[in-house]
């Protein structure tokens, strides 16, 4: 068990490219976790450094107390867990369960009796002798678990884990994954590009894009509070819709009309919110309080849950439904909104189909704004 | 959907020229070396004669002089193959996983040596072999096949290593070994159909080669069998009927050791260890 801690660290590869930057992070004893963002934003790569895989730039990374930069992989006392499993191909399950601890000259009985608690504890007691070509991929990615646990080792390491199971598997495994962290409470790190892997598994959540850490926090602050409009967009499913406008005063203008965001008696930010759970309403700034530069472009960005046909608030605009999904429980809207695609949420009967007009609404203070630049910070 | 008759026939009509062509030489030496005598021409074309005999293998194996030629071969090949396999199995797996400087460069030049026949090289190596007082020894042979070999072993070994994923070597050093325990342990038994592979080619390209041989080696005791066989072939008289049982009693090791080693051929060694 041991902390695990960056701190400034570069990685630039021979060819120029700089995937990681100037990344600082604590990972407490037995913390869970997940560092996600689209390909290529430098998640692997930071977890391929703190593995030992890749060579850290500039910086330092700390398991533990000590620097670990110039350690050897199997000297860091960490298990990883492959996305392609990685099991030796000319082994048995037991041999491959048994070969990390066989390198650090455990005892024999004290690997046999590791070898088959493992097993015990994920249901591959009865494939030890099997090769992993003979196992089905839900069985192998128990199998590279196994691998892991066995070893005890101080910190796992997950490199997109599930994205060769079928979605069934693996919901299951997620499920599997997290009820290890429960009970073994060892520090995790665990890379995704899943953003529904990342809620569901991490205690924390690292957003990463362009090898720069977006946002570091629980998952449901960074649901509901995201750092920006990098942030707003990756985490959540379907996205944040997001619509380009202008804020003058407290009326939000975009192509499609005006949305009045105003306080006041109309539906604005601080109607209460419909239910218990929900993020505080938003209020904007009174007059006084405003920064002289308020006004000016910005992007609105609302959730597809918090915009429907009877959310209270104000309408966002007069909008052509191009899709309706229909999901069970609720379906799902899409239109197009000042060239934007958005999703609405919509009740399961509503009846409604492609081509109808709709004035999808707001919920009260459950919106956010965003600078309309590069960076794109949330503003409110 | 089936195939017109036509079709089927011209197929196989074809297939069985190109068999034709390809066996009837190896028949033709089978029937040669059971032939009484010095017959090499003859008018019949049955493929054993009426008056077949094995008279030529049992001379030739009564013979000590072909035995000792047979250890001879058997000394050089074995010898080329382990250092050819050794040298290869590490130079193949530094191509493909390391980047270093003048790599590039290295495999371009691997690729180079393999334009020029042998025989070009057959004099600057006869110089250099001479120069280092290695003519009429195994080793100065042996030198020669192995550095002519390995160029293409190399060149295959690195393309068998381009093919093992890398993350199980990330996962041994990640289980404690070191990147030469990986290597040992994991990565060189996965590619064992390519140690086949280059072992059968070195062994081969040893075991039935004649002009190198021929002009390093001077005694009649140290010469291997292709260049003993050779000697069958007088300037009076050619012993036709020992000089084709020697060819198919040559031929027979490397048959064996093919067919022997064919298992390891088949690739889908690492079938299941990761998934792509």
């Amino acid at each position: 068990m041991a902390t695990v801690t960056f701190r400034n660290v570069n990685k630039r590869y021979p060819n120029g490219f700089h995937a990681v930057h100037d990344l600082d992070l604590e990972i407490a004893d037995g913390e869970f976790v997940v560092l996600v963002g689209p390909s290529g934003c430098g998640k692997s790569t930071t977890l391929r450094m703190l593995a030992g895989l890749e060579e850290v730039t500039s910086g330092e990374i700390l398991i533990g107390d000590s620097v670990v930069n110039d350690v050897e992989p199997g000297n860091r006392d960490i298990a990883m867990v492959f996305q392609n499993y990685a099991l030796y191909p000319h082994m048995t399950v037991r041999q491959n369960l048994a070969f990390g601890l066989k390198m650090r000259r455990t005892p024999k009985a004290e690997i046999e009796r590791r070898v088959a608690d493992v097993a015990e504890t994920l249901g591959i007691s009865s494939m030890l002798d099997r090769r992993p070509r003979e196992l089905s991929g839900g069985q192998r990615q128990r199998v590279a678990l196994g691998r892991a646990i066995v070893r005890q080792p101080r910190a796992f390491l997950f490199d997109e884990p599930l994205s060769n199971l079928d979605a069934k598997l693996r919901v299951q495994m997620r499920a599997e994954i997290a009820a290890l962290h429960q009970r073994l409470q060892t520090t995790m790190v665990y890379v995704t590009h899943d953003q529904v892997e990342a809620m569901t598994l991490g205690q924390r959540i690292v957003v990463m894009d362009g090898g720069v850490v977006q946002q570091a926090d629980a998952p449901l602050a960074i649901y509901q509070n995201p750092a920006n409009r990098f942030v707003a967009g990756f985490i959540g499913s379907p996205p944040m819709n997001f619509v380009r406008g202008r804020l003058e005063g407290d009326v939000f203008q975009h192509v499609g009309g005006e949305v009045l965001l105003a306080n006041g008696d109309s539906a604005g930010g601080e109607l209460p919110p419909t239910d218990g759970g929900s993020p505080p309403p938003r209020q904007l700034p009174t007059r006084q309080e405003r920064p002289s530069a308020w006004s000016g472009p910005a992007w609105l960005g609302v959730r597809p849950e918090d915009l429907a046909l009877d959310a209270g608030g104000p309408v966002l605009g007069e909008v052509t439904l191009d899709v309706v999904e229909q999901m069970g429980h609720e379906s799902m809207g899409y239109f197009r909104l000042a060239g934007e695609r958005c999703a609405m949420r919509l009740p399961a009967d509503s009846g409604l189909a492609a081509g109808d007009h709709v004035r999808p609404r707001l919920r009260p203070g459950a919106w956010r704004l965003f600078a309309d630049d590069a960076e794109g910070k949330r503003l409110l | 959907m089936r195939e017109p008759l036509p079709i089927t026939v011209l197929r196989h009509a074809v297939l069985l020229l190109f068999v034709a062509i390809a066996m009837w030489p190896v028949m033709d030496v089978i029937s040669i070396s059971i032939r009484p005598g010095n017959r090499l021409r003859t008018t019949e074309l049955e493929l054993v004669p009426y008056d077949a005999t094995l008279d030529s293998y049992r001379r030739l194996l009564a013979d000590a002089t072909f035995w000792r030629w047979l250890g001879n071969s058997m000394l050089v090949a074995g010898a080329v193959t382990i250092t050819g396999v050794t040298l290869a199995s590490i130079g193949g797996y530094a191509f493909s996983r390391f980047r270093f400087v003048g790599r590039q460069a290295m495999m371009i030049s691997i690729l180079t040596t393999q334009m020029f026949p042998a025989t070009m090289l057959l004099l600057p190596l006869y110089l250099m072999i001479a120069r280092l007082g290695l003519i009429n020894t195994y080793a100065g042979l042996c030198v020669f096949y192995v550095s002519t070999a390995l160029p293409f072993c190399v060149w295959q070994m690195k393309g068998f290593y381009d093919t093992i994923p890398h993350s199980l070597e990330e996962a041994a050093r990640i289980d404690g070994c070191s990147q030469w325990v990986a290597f040992r342990r994991v990565i060189l038994p996965l590619a064992s159909p390519g140690l086949v592979i280059t072992a059968l080619f070195s062994f081969m390209s040893a075991w039935s080669e004649y002009i190198v041989a021929a002009q390093i080696l001077q005694d009649r005791d140290m010469f291997t069998l292709p260049v003993g066989l050779k000697s069958f072939q007088s300037s009076l008289s050619t012993q036709w009927g020992l000089y084709a049982a020697a060819s198919l009693l040559v031929s027979l090791p490397v048959v064996v050791v093919f067919i022997l080693l064919s298992r390891y051929l088949v690739s889908g060694l690492t079938l299941g260890s990761v998934k792509e």
